[in-house]
């Protein structure tokens, strides 16, 4: 089962509406569940596919049709502007009811049809004055008289008549009747218009109600229109306030975005400075290490001068010790050749003694012989002495072949010390050079 | 979408200049038949559809708040629109699943024409509720902001409804072979 916030991160991620973090953390999801991953491509591919639908053209008459039947309809006004300003609204209700060219017509109708029972209303009814008869004639209204007491006949009284009495009392009374209903329908004719005069000036006296109403009315529609004009002015000017904030936010926003970019444009310095300095700051580093080596070097060479010394007097104390060294050799050979000598000398005396003696004679051959031998050992002992001393120089020769080795090793180390010289050489060049880049900066 | 253009077309036209409407059919007849066509998958009834909202909208135009956007409230009505006429539909017949052509192998390549076809169809099998959110989001391209105004439901609701959507769609695609 997928975790809904991978779910909802996949949406953001298909509608384009995810972070980089949040496509950093599904990507990292994705990789850790097959599940996730599948679904995710699924989702994918079904929103593109969506994507890959083309819009279609409407018919090439739906237009046309929606603007004829457009025609046949208004739109509701009653409600409109459902804003909270009541003046706002009232007054665009005021601008709206004059907008139109068909209003403004039907209003002077109005105002005419008033204007019209106005001076009706001020001729008519006609007064009772004598003197105004002729004009519009007076009334000649039916009054008829009240029934007395002696109208009224009693039974008895009637019964005493003949019939055809009767009927010819009948005959005139139905004439009379007659005459009276003419001049009922006459009375009752006039009294209708005398009741329609009545709800013709009851009406004109409305009228003239509604009239002044009107009048007043139109009083304030053109306070209210002029108001209107103020408030469209005021409008406008409300526009261009709002037009002028915005101006004004623009301009701040603008010279927040000037500092903005000086300031900017000073990091910008500021970063170079710090990139410069960073550079020399590289650039000293290299010539802290140069000078490092370099004293080291300077140490090498002290030391290798040292060295050079120490060898040199080691070179003449070993050239006066192998002087000593022979001398004492020598004189040591020489002192064992002297008592050598001595002692051959001491024997030869004897001998000389030995051979004086006759008797001694025998004894000098056989001296002579052991001289003889003598002589042999001592050549004998001259050839070990030789080979003594031959070993002694072989000796002598071998500690020389040490020294000699050992000096070599002096020499390289020596050749070292120049590379490491001319290193140092090199480097007090380079640092003229960065004192003089230095200088020059 | 400029919408600040749409509320002064709205505001002349409230005040009197009713020809500033005419600016706003032919600016959005074609996203509302689109609208209407994904949502009724009928070129005729959604150009009734579309007909029918523009009108409804100029006849209620003094009832638009015109601190709203105004394609939001027209989206609202044809999606409305759409959902009524559906309503009836159902009532008289049911969706024909036999009318969908048969399965393609997902190896032959499919005409865009075609395409769109399936696509359309797998839309219809959804619910409206699912296909309004759907059409919504990838026909009108509306955000979650947007589509949550147009249809009155929270963008936490629009979203599940997206998902659910979109889940239900891939299922269809896939056993269409796409």
């Amino acid at each position: 089962m997928v975790n809904k916030t991978i779910v909802e991160l996949m949406q953001k991620e298909i509608d384009g509406t995810a972070t980089k973090a949040e496509s950093a953390v599904l990507r990292r999801r994705l990789k850790n569940s097959k599940e996730a991953k599948t679904m995710f491509g699924e989702l994918r591919r079904t929103a593109e596919l969506l994507q890959s639908v083309q819009p279609q053209n409407p018919p090439p008459h739906l237009q046309e049709n929606i603007l004829r039947s457009l025609q046949r309809t208004r739109f509701q006004r009653t409600t409109r502007y459902q804003t909270n300003n009541w003046k706002e609204a009232s007054m665009s209700a005021l601008q709206e009811f004059f907008s139109s060219k068909k209003r403004a017509f039907a209003l002077g109708g109005i105002v005419a049809v008033a204007a019209a029972i106005v001076l009706i209303s001020r001729v008519y009814p006609p007064s009772t004055n004598e003197n105004t008869e002729g004009t519009i004639g007076g009334a000649t209204k039916y009054r008829s008289e009240q029934i007395k007491q002696g109208d009224v006949v009693l039974g008895t009284e009637g019964a005493s008549k003949t019939a055809a009495q009767i009927s010819q009392e009948m005959q005139e009374q139905v004439l009379q009747n007659k005459e009276l209903l003419g001049k009922a329908l006459e009375n009752t004719s006039l009294m209708s218009k005398e009741l329609a005069n009545k709800d013709l000036q009851s009406k004109a006296i409305e009228n003239k109600d509604l009239l002044s109403r009107q009048l007043a009315n139109l009083d304030l529609l053109n306070t209210s229109l002029s108001n209107t004009a103020l408030l469209s002015k005021e409008l406008a000017n409300k526009e261009m306030m709002n037009k002028v904030m915005e101006n004004m936010q623009l301009l701040s926003k603008q010279l927040g975005s000037k500092s903005l970019q000086s300031k900017a444009m000073q990091n910008v310095s500021l970063l170079n400075k710090i990139m410069a300095n960073r550079d020399l700051l590289n650039k000293s580093v290299e010539n802290q290490v140069l000078l490092n080596t370099q004293l080291e070097n300077k140490d090498l060479q002290s030391r290798t001068m040292e060295n050079q010394l120490l060898l040199n007097k080691v070179l003449q104390n070993t050239a006066l010790l192998s002087k000593n060294l022979a001398d004492k050799e020598l004189a040591s050979k020489v002192m064992e050749s002297k008592s050598l000598l001595n002692r051959e000398l001491q024997n030869m005396s004897m001998l000389n003694k030995e051979l004086s003696n006759a008797s001694m004679l025998n004894k000098v051959l056989e001296n002579q012989s052991l001289l003889s031998k003598v002589l042999e050992n001592a050549t004998l002992m001259s050839k070990s002495l030789e080979n003594h001393a031959l070993a002694s120089k072989a000796l002598e020769n071998t500690q020389l072949l040490n020294k000699v080795l050992e000096n070599k090793n002096l020499m390289n180390k020596s050749l070292q010390n120049a590379a490491l010289l001319n290193r140092t050489l090199e480097n007090k060049t380079m640092e003229n050079k960065t004192l003089e880049n230095k200088q020059q900066q | 979408m400029i919408e600040q253009g749409d509320s002064e077309l709205v505001r002349q036209c409230l005040d009197g200049n009713v020809a500033r409407f005419g600016d706003l059919v032919n600016k959005y007849a074609k996203p509302i038949y689109n609208l209407a066509l994904r949502m009724v998958g009928d070129v005729e009834n959604a150009a009734d559809i579309a007909q029918t909202t523009f009108l409804k909208a100029y006849e209620n135009l003094g009832k638009f708040d015109l601190n709203l956007k105004f394609f939001s409230w027209l989206y609202r009505i044809a999606i409305n629109e759409s959902l009524n006429l559906l309503q009836k539909q159902k009532q008289t017949e049911q969706l024909n699943d036999e009318l969908i052509s048969p399965v393609a192998a997902p190896d032959v390549a499919l005409h865009e024409s075609e395409r769109s076809e399936i696509i359309q169809q797998s839309i219809m099998k959804l619910t409206p509720e699912q296909r309004s959110v759907i059409v919504l989001r990838h026909f009108m391209d509306l955000s979650y902001t947007q589509m949550s105004a147009t249809l009155g439901i929270t963008e936490t609701k629009v979203k599940s409804r997206l998902f659910s959507a979109r889940q239900h769609l891939r299922k269809m695609l896939l056993k269409r072979g796409l």
